[in-house]
């Protein structure tokens, strides 16, 4: 049974759409992340569901309980908030402790609990400092502790990661991954950081413009996505505008290229190919596949990413670096002509949009 | 701009010089022992203070002003933070214009809005045959005015810096609107409030205008006693006067800053 459920969820302001028709359901202990461009609507679902904003129209339940009327403070959520939002005028434990206090826990209750969350978290040594006195990373983590202690019906996270360095943010994702699925949060998760949202979520919705473009695993969502707009979004890609001639036969100008058979009619408009630049080989001149030049090569350190100039616009590829130091596979020269290809089921026909 | 060092210093010690030298000459001639404020000074005493406390109508004003000062700061203060508090986070209409009204007694001059309110209770006086005048309800009622827009630009300016977002993650953890108004906004704005009322017990303190044309004879605040002495007399009681005053609200100031930093109130 899903523990949250959103039925046809739409919140409208300044007569803007901010959220339209939105049907969702997350399993208890389930993660899942809302994805998309900034305005695309996330962040006002997240609101929703912790009664920050009234919706317009629709339903939100925990559970069985209908929660779509019932204010912020009666809905048992916990929130992470992008900010933090730590009260400033009070101590870690103090902060820790502040919704034990609201849910009236007998006082020495609440001592064992916050020494408990603050170990969870690693902030122990830390009990009595002032947020101000401590690092963002540990601002976070004093922002989970105080979100998590009430054990939340819906644990909520919004951009939790968007305020840490880079480093720091792989370490803290992997933390409250394994923090959410020890104590099997069924939990909503905000970003716009697709790489965050492909290694936490059990799910993904991307979403756009208030609507959703596609729901699924990472693997469905990235291997499968249904248009252009979630193929650009998650991961890398490489679009080359055409039509599907023949089943498995992708026309862009005079190349025909391999595409898998998708269900998109053969004549529909605004189709483009999709390959991802690690699914491409890079075969030698005159071969089979679309001829190309390279253009420029660059070093990422594990991977090394070359383009190419094609008759059918740039195409990127990515191609392990241990390939060419192992010697399976030769150095390329800027100005070589090689030939492009992939197998047929890594070339997907998509359309801009699903959902037209 | 580049400034050199040496000129940076000469433009500091140039402003606190226009600043301080006022205030030094008045507690230099509260101290002159001579009954005619000249220069050079004939020798040094404190007389004049002893003589400012020995007239009845200082100390009896002076504890009036206090006490007025104490009771609009507070009244002030009050309801400005509330007011500020509906401005900022309410959602109603008319919002902008509440903020501009309760700002306004700054646009007028102080004599202008003496004369509008001696105007109106004298008003009131004949309707109900209340007087008002020269009563103390009447000057804190008068003096409020004066706390309002301080407390209210300062609470909506310290609300505006703290974001929704802690009462937000109150509401959040259970706290119902009252108590997170109570626990987690009021804390929080507690160096805007102690300003707010630093400022407003200050304004009436040394009000003058406004004042001037709602007190009435025998009954009448600090700074409207010493312009009516400066009617009839020259000597240096009155800079003894400036001076307790000018020491008192100093130290008020010094005191604020030690309870929540005054300067760092706007960030």
């Amino acid at each position: 049974m899903s523990q949250l459920r959103l039925e046809n969820l739409q919140c409208i302001y300044d007569r803007t759409v901010a959220v339209q028709n939105l049907n969702l359901d997350v399993a208890q202990g389930e993660l899942l992340a809302l994805l998309g461009p900034s305005g695309c609507g996330k962040s006002t679902t997240l609101r929703m569901v912790a009664g920050f904003v009234p919706p317009s129209a629709g339903r939100i339940f925990f559970g069985e309980r209908d929660v779509t009327h019932a204010p912020p403070h009666a809905r048992d959520t916990g929130m992470v908030f992008q900010g933090y939002a730590l009260f400033m005028h009070m101590s870690v434990a103090e902060n820790v402790a502040f919704g034990l206090q609201m849910r009236k826990v007998p006082r020495n209750e609440q001592a064992v609990r916050v020494k408990e969350a603050l170990r969870l978290v690693q902030l122990d040594h830390l009990a009595d400092r002032r947020p101000a006195a401590l690092s963002g990373g540990q601002q976070q983590r004093v922002a989970l502790a105080r979100a998590l202690i009430v054990q939340p019906t819906v644990f909520l996270l919004d951009e939790p990661m968007s305020n840490l360095d880079a480093r720091l943010r792989t370490e803290v994702r992997l933390e409250i991954r394994a923090l959410q699925q020890r104590l099997g949060l069924t939990t909503l998760l905000v970003t716009h950081d697709q790489e965050e949202a492909l290694t936490t979520a059990d799910r993904l919705v991307v979403m756009d413009h208030g609507r959703v473009r596609q729901i699924g695993t990472p693997q469905q969502v990235y291997e499968k996505p249904v248009d252009q707009f979630v193929a650009n979004f998650i991961g890398r890609c490489n679009l080359v505008p055409g039509r599907v001639e023949a089943p498995g036969r992708f026309r862009a100008g005079a190349e025909v290229m391999p595409c898998a058979s998708t269900d998109a009619p053969a004549g529909s408009p605004d189709l483009a190919l999709m390959v991802r630049p690690d699914r491409v080989r890079i075969g030698a001149a005159g071969g089979p596949g679309l001829p190309a030049r390279v253009r420029l090569g660059t070093y990422l350190g594990s991977a090394t990413e070359w383009h190419f100039e094609t008759e059918v616009g740039s195409v990127t590829v990515t191609r392990p670096s241990a390939l060419a130091q192992g010697g399976t596979e030769r150095g390329l020269v800027v100005g070589e002509i090689v030939s492009l290809n992939w197998s047929p089921e890594d070339g997907l026909a998509l359309p801009a949009d699903a959902r037209t | 701009m580049r400034f050199s060092t040496s000129a940076r210093r000469l433009a500091v010690v140039l402003a606190y010089a226009a600043m301080l030298l006022p205030l030094v000459t008045v507690a230099w001639l509260s101290f002159f022992a001579q009954p005619m404020m000249a220069f050079p000074p004939e020798g040094y005493s404190l007389r004049w203070y002893a003589n400012a406390w020995s007239k009845p109508q200082f100390a009896g004003s002076f504890l009036l002003s206090l006490q007025l000062a104490a009771i609009s700061a507070l009244v002030g203060v009050g309801t400005g933070t509330m007011a500020g508090y509906a401005i900022v986070r309410g959602n109603f209409r008319g919002r902008r214009a509440l903020g501009a009204l309760l700002l306004s007694p700054l646009a007028f001059p102080g004599v202008v809005l003496g004369t509008g309110i001696y105007v109106f209770f004298v008003q009131i006086d004949n309707a109900v045959d209340l007087q008002i005048v020269a009563t103390l309800p009447g000057l804190i009622a008068a003096h409020v005015l004066l706390a309002l827009p301080w407390t209210v630009r300062i609470v909506s300016a310290s609300l505006q810096g703290l974001g929704r977002s802690q009462e937000e993650a109150a509401a959040n953890l259970g706290a119902r609107p009252v108590t997170a108004f109570l626990r987690i906004t009021l804390p929080s704005m507690r160096s805007g409030i102690v300003a707010a009322a630093v400022f407003s017990f200050i304004a009436s303190f040394e009000n003058l205008e406004m004042t001037m044309m709602l007190t009435g004879p025998g009954y009448s605040t600090l700074p409207v006693e010493m312009l009516s002495y400066l009617n009839f007399n020259m000597d240096p009681t009155l800079a003894a006067v400036g001076t307790v005053q000018t020491v008192l609200i100093a130290a008020l100031l010094l005191v604020a800053d030690r309870f929540v930093r005054l300067s760092r109130v706007t960030s």
